[in-house]
C-alpha cells in the first residue's frame, strides 16, 4: 500500500516536471504550466467536484450494466458451440462499429441527461466484455471441466466452480482496456450534449479560452481513470485471489 | 465391476472423422488393479473417458456393476493426466469439492477432508493454491479429491507421468497403499513398462489406433511389497517389453 502510494507520488513528480518543461519550451497560452493550473483545481473545486462525481457515476453505472449483461451471455456463448455459431457472426458485425456513432440517435431517443451517455458507454463495455469473456470461457482447460463433471457436477456447478472463476481475470483485463474507451466516449458525449460532467467542464473552459481551467478539468479526468483502475484492482484482488 | 463389450468410438471434428477405438473389450473385477498400456494415440484416454461416463460409445456397451450408465457415476473417481485441479481454489477447497458438489453436510465434510489431507501429507498446505505446490503434491491432491468420495472404481490417466523417477516410485507406493486399504478397483493408463508391472495385476496391451486389445499379461504379484526388486518383476517387465515391441511401440521408461 505504502509502496503504491510512493509510486503515485513519483509518477506525479515526473509527469508534472515534464509538463512544466514542455510548457516552458512551447510558451503558448494553450499549454499552461502546472503552476498556473493547480490553483485552478482549488478555485473551481465547487464546480469540478460535482462534475467529477457525475462523470464517475455515469461510467460506473455503465460499467455495471454493460458487464451484467455481457458476462452471462459471453459465458453461455463460450460454452455452447451452437450458440456461438448463431451469434458469433452477429457479434463480429456489430463489434467493430464505433459505438459513438449511435450518439445522435440516443440523444433523440433518450434526451440529453444521463441516459444516453450511460447507454453509449454500456454498449461499448458490453461488446468488449462479451467477446473477451466468450473467448475465456472457450479456453477453459478441458481437464478441469471433465474432472469436475466426474465429481458429479451439474452444468450449473461447472459454471460456478470452473468456467466463471477461470474467466474472471480476462474479465478484468477487458474492463481495464475498455474503460479507456469508456472515458473517451464519456468526454465526447458530455462535450456534445448537456452541461454537466467533466467533458462539459473541459469544453466550456475551452470556449472561454481559459486554458488553466481546462487543464484542471483534464487533471480531474485523469483522476477519474485512476479511481476506475484502482477499483478494478481492489475487486480483482478480492475475486481472483489465487493470482 | 466394469466391463467394455466391443466398444468403438469415433471423433467427429473439423478434420473429418477419427476412429479412436475399434471393438475394445475387457473387464475390471472388483478390487482389482488393472493397467492399460499401448502406443501414443491408440485411444487409452478415450477409453477412460468412456468408462467415466464423460463420453458415450458409438458402438458396443459399457457396464458398471452390470448396468449401463449415462453420465458420470457417483462411485467412480477420475484422475486425468494434468490432474484438472482448479487453480482458483485452495488445496482444501479442491480436496473437498466433490463432497461440496454432492451437498454433503459441511461439518463432517470439512473434518473428513482434513483427515484425508493429513494422510496424504498435505495438511500443512491446506490454504495454499495448486500453483504453489510441487508436482508430487499436486498429484496427491488430485488423489485426495477423488478419495474423499469413497469410490469403488478409480480411473487414472498417466497419473505419474509428469514426475521424476524417484517421486514416481514413492507415489506408486502411495497408490498401492491407498488401493489396498480402501479396496476399490483401479484402472490405470500408463506409458511406463515398470509402472505397469509394478501396479497392474493384469496388464492389457492395446495396439495402434484405432485401439483394440492385442495382448493381456497376468501379473499376480503386483502390489506385493518389495516386488520391484524381485526377479519375477524383471521377468514380467521384459516380457511386456517384447510384447510391446511386437505390437507397436512404447517409451519403455
Ligand atoms: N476431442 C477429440 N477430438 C478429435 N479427435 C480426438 C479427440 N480426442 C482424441 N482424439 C483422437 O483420438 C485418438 C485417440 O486419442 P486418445 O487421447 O484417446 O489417445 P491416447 O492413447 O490417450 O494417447 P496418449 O498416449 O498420447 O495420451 C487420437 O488419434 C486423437 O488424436
Ligand atoms: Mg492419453
Amino acid at each position: 500500500m505504502a509502496r503504491k502510494f510512493l509510486g503515485y507520488v513519483l509518477a506525479l513528480v515526473v509527469i508534472l516536471l515534464c509538463w512544466h518543461l514542455l510548457a516552458l519550451a512551447l510558451d503558448s497560452p494553450a499549454l499552461p504550466t502546472p503552476l498556473e493550473t493547480v490553483p485552478m483545481l482549488v478555485l473551481y473545486a465547487g464546480q469540478l467536484g460535482p462534475d467529477f462525481l457525475i462523470s464517475l457515476y455515469r461510467v460506473v453505472v455503465a460499467l455495471l450494466i454493460g458487464t451484467a449483461l455481457a458476462m452471462p451471455l459471453g459465458l453461455a456463448i463460450g460454452r455452447s458451440p451452437r450458440l456461438d455459431t448463431v451469434l458469433g457472426p452477429m457479434l463480429y458485425i456489430l463489434y467493430p462499429i464505433p459505438k459513438i456513432v449511435f450518439l445522435p440517435i440516443l440523444l433523440v431517443l433518450l434526451g440529453i441527461a444521463d441516459a444516453p451517455k450511460i447507454v453509449l458507454i454500456a454498449l461499448t463495455i458490453f461488446f468488449q466484455v462479451l467477446i473477451t469473456v466468450r473467448d475465456a470461457a472457450k479456453a477453459v482447460p478441458e481437464a478441469a471441466v471433465l474432472s469436475v463433471r466426474s465429481l458429479g457436477a451439474s452444468r450449473l456447478a461447472v459454471f460456478q466452480h470452473v468456467v466463471i472463476p477461470a474467466s474472471l481475470p480476462e474479465l478484468f483485463t477487458a474492463l481495464r482496456i475498455s474503460s479507456g474507451t469508456a472515458v473517451a466516449i464519456l468526454f465526447f458525449a458530455e462535450a456534445i450534449a448537456g452541461s454537466t460532467g467533466l467533458g462539459a467542464f473541459i469544453v466550456d473552459s475551452w470556449a472561454l479560452l481559459n486554458y488553466p481551467r481546462m487543464f484542471a478539468g483534464i487533471i480531474a479526468m485523469a483522476f477519474l481513470g485512476v479511481v476506475l483502475y484502482e477499483l478494478f484492482d481492489i475487486l480483482e484482488r478480492r475475486l481472483a485471489r489465487w493470482r | 465391476m466394469l466391463s467394455f463389450g466391443n466398444v468403438s468410438k469415433w471423433y467427429r471434428g473439423g478434420a473429418g472423422e477419427v476412429q479412436a477405438l475399434d471393438g475394445l473389450s475387457f473387464t475390471v473385477e472388483r478390487e482389482e488393479s488393472l493397467v492399460l498400456i499401448g502406443p501414443s494415440g491408440c485411444g487409452k484416454s478415450t477409453a477412460l473417458l468412456l468408462a467415466a461416463g464423460l463420453l458415450a460409445p458409438d458402438a458396443g456397451s459399457i457396464l458398471i456393476e452390470g448396468r449401463a450408465h449415462s453420465g458420470p457415476r457417483l462411485g467412480t473417481g477420475l484422475i486425468l493426466q494434468d490432474y484438472g485441479l482448479l487453480p482458483w481454489k485452495t488445496v482444501f477447497e479442491n480436496a473437498t469439492l466433490g463432497l461440496r458438489i454432492r451437498r454433503y453436510p459441511r461439518a463432517p465434510r470439512e473434518a473428513e477432508t482434513r483427515v484425508l489431507l493429513e494422510q496424504l501429507g498435505l495438511a500443512e498446505f491446506a490454504q495454499s493454491y495448486p500453483g504453489e505446490l510441487s508436482g508430487g503434491m499436486r498429484q496427491r491432491l488430485a488423489l485426495a479429491r477423488v478419495l474423499a468420495l469413497d469410490v469403488d472404481l478409480l480411473l487414472m490417466d498417466e497419473p505419474l507421468s509428469a514426475l521424476d523417477l524417484e517421486l514416481r516410485e514413492a507415489l506408486q507406493d502411495l497408490l498401492l497403499t491407498q488401493w489396498r486399504s480402501r479396496g476399490y478397483a483401479q484402472l490405470i493408463v500408463t506409458h511406463s513398462i515398470d509402472e505397469a508391472v509394478y501396479l497392474g495385476q493384469r496388464i492389457l496391451v492395446m495396439g495402434p489406433r484405432p485401439g483394440t486389445l492385442v495382448a493381456e499379461l497376468s501379473n499376480p504379484l503386483a502390489g506385493s511389497s518389495g516386488y520391484r526388486s524381485c526377479p519375477e518383476f524383471f521377468a514380467r517387465a521384459s516380457q511386456l517389453r517384447s510384447l510391446l515391441l511386437t505390437t507397436g511401440d512404447a517409451d519403455g521408461a
